[in-house]
């Protein structure tokens, strides 16, 4: 029997927002002081960040706070076809990035950021232009909807006023990313880790065994529609489990976060960290996926839940009965992914705004101005995520607005990395005019009509001006020249 | 009830060791920052990628089909969960010996 709704303390829930953020601070002004000590150290790490923290940072800054609810959602909606085809493109979205980060880093071992490899191997600003604005935008939106998961969370459980969380959550990370860069994300990251997967196996065992055990949920899913129990259920896949691993291929591939640690990971450990980061963050979803099951079992209607599926986990975790303490611990998870996701995106942004804003607008800027001014982007974006959430703008929007463009640079990109005959041309206006004709005809056709002509666009304009093209790229030769010369690489390391 | 307390043991003892390697992780990355030896790009030394990268997806598809056979096999899920934490200390092992071997 599910309970009536009671809220937790909101003073519990303001403890646990506030003593995470003052614990990761405490941990972030260590590393701070024994790790860093240049802009190169903040934005790449030195590039000695070993397996260990390269694996957790990972698996930490893929699991947004809405992959806690939206797994529970899609089990929830679709059964176990639904969080089949939530999971498994998950996983494979990082584990895709592996080959491409070791042969990026063969061909650019020295490199920094996506947009300036783009300037440099396309020759193009243009070019690399468009790359920042989308992978800041991509940053910027991954940011917001992290956010909107931790709102609908502490509301659920503590009945916080989500413009009173938004503005201590933004200002926490924001003062812990600020203070150690990419050191700071990796490490923290890697805590943020273990303080999702432990907790979560627990909670998700103690809810099992505070309804009954699973044979009742099992028998209540086979009674209600045995498709539930399936994973063979096509629906599932057509509605959003296609979309959905289009616009999470687009989402890693597009995420300065990953690329940077691609960059500042070393040489030895690179294709493990994505390898073993994809196959670790599989339980994740899985786990948090059989809260959405439940719910399911105890026949919760969309309205019971306020209409979006998203906050069938806090609504199940709040009203079976739980311990308090077991109630706490599932927010503390959300909030764990929460601040990890947007500590990640908010490293890699001070390295696109160092690397592809500041250096080519100011390339007189010197060391410690530099430094300073990488820094106070942080806070910047801060500000500007603060003040969309504030105004109200829609997140469904704001999610489907950014898997549109995620996945406009998706085809580029990896043609930019792989294929020789690529050219400026080809990667811009693929961008452009996938973004134009996809969007509209998303508007008109819906989701999954939308994100497959945008795929289509954006790999068709490049492929024809690459055939269309007389000229190879000799990426031997651009090594070796990069090798010889490293302009980006040597102003980094010699500021100070 | 059982499977809950053995998990919150292990999840204790699991969280100890980790965070172990944590603490030692950022120790040792201190001591390499302030040596100047910069690893080299001997790209043919480096792991290779082949089918061992299916191994996780195609555990992933069985762990979530176990789940459609029988309801004991979810009591499989939350542990593979702390397995995935070891997998993060096995990170940290793997690098201290591959550094440890120079």
């Amino acid at each position: 029997m599910l309970q009536e709704t009671q809220f937790l303390s909101p003073t519990l829930g303001w403890a646990l927002i506030v003593g995470l953020g003052i614990f990761l601070t405490i941990i972030a002004i260590t590393v701070r002081l024994k790790l860093v000590r240049n802009t190169k150290d903040y934005i790449i790490a030195n590039r000695k960040v070993g397996l260990g923290f390269s694996v957790g940072a990972v698996i930490a800054v893929w699991t947004w706070s809405m992959a806690i609810v939206m797994s529970a959602a899609s089990a929830y909606t679709w059964g176990l076809s639904g969080l089949l085809w939530f999971t498994i493109p998950n996983g494979i979205a990082i584990i895709l990035l592996a080959p491409l980060a070791l042969r990026l880093r063969k061909v650019v071992p020295n490199g920094y950021t996506i947009p300036d490899y783009i300037r440099s191997r396309l020759s193009s600003g243009f070019a690399a232009a468009i790359a920042t604005v989308i992978m800041l935008l991509a940053l910027l939106f991954s940011i917001l909807i992290n956010l909107k998961g931790t709102v609908l969370v502490t509301s659920a459980v503590f009945d916080l006023k989500p413009a009173a969380v938004l503005a201590v959550v933004l200002v926490i990370v924001t003062v812990y990313s600020y203070l150690g860069g990419l050191w700071t994300s990796a490490i923290t990251g890697t805590i943020n880790t273990l303080l999702i997967l432990v907790p979560l196996a627990v909670i998700v065992l103690f809810a099992l065994a505070t309804i009954g055990g699973p044979e009742w949920v099992f028998d209540s899913l086979a009674s209600k529609n045995p498709e539930y129990l399936s994973i063979f259920n096509h629906e599932a896949a057509a509605a959003f489990g296609l979309t959905l691993a289009l616009g999470l291929l687009g989402a890693s591939v597009s995420d300065q976060s990953f690329w940077q640690k691609a960059w500042a990971v070393k040489p030895r450990h690179l294709s493990r960290t994505f390898i073993w980061g994809g196959a670790l963050f599989y339980p994740i979803p899985i786990i948090a996926g059989i809260l959405g099951l439940i719910g399911l079992g105890y026949g919760v209607s969309l309205a019971d839940i306020g209409g979006d599926s998203a906050s069938i986990g806090p609504y199940i975790i709040s009203h079976i009965g739980l311990p308090a303490v077991i109630v706490a611990l599932y927010v503390f998870v959300v909030l764990n992914c929460s601040y990890s996701s947007i500590d990640g995106a908010f490293s890699a942004i001070s390295s696109l705004v160092s690397v592809n804003v500041l250096m080519p607008l100011f390339p007189r800027l010197g060391g410690k101005a530099l430094f300073t001014l990488t820094k106070l982007s942080i806070v910047l974006f801060g500000i500007v995520a603060g003040i969309i959430v504030m105004s109200g703008w829609d997140f469904v929007s704001l999610v489907l607005l950014a898997q549109s463009l995620n996945a406009s640079i998706l085809v580029p990109l990896l043609l930019a990395i792989t294929w020789r005959r690529t050219t400026a041309a080809g990667f811009s206006w693929g961008i452009i005019l996938a973004v134009a004709i996809g969007m509209s005809v998303r508007y008109f056709y819906g989701e999954l009509a939308g994100i497959l002509t945008i795929t289509g666009v954006s790999a068709i304009v490049p492929i024809t001006l690459g055939l269309l093209n007389t000229r190879t790229f000799d990426f031997q030769a651009y090594a070796r020249q990069l090798e010889a010369n490293n302009d980006v690489d040597q102003r980094i390391s010699n500021a100070s | 009830m059982t499977y809950a307390i053995v998990a919150a043991l292990l999840a204790v003892l699991i969280s100890v060791v980790y965070l172990y390697y944590v603490f030692d992780g950022i120790q040792r990355a201190s001591r390499e920052m302030d040596s100047a030896a910069e690893e080299s790009y001997d790209w043919a030394s480096y792991t290779r990628i082949n089918f061992k990268v299916l191994n996780s997806i195609i555990g992933s598809i069985v762990l979530i089909y176990l789940l459609t056979v029988a309801p004991i096999f979810w009591y499989l899920v939350p542990f593979a969960g702390l397995a995935a934490a070891v997998g993060v200390i096995i990170a940290f092992i793997i690098e201290q010996r591959s550094a440890d071997e120079g």
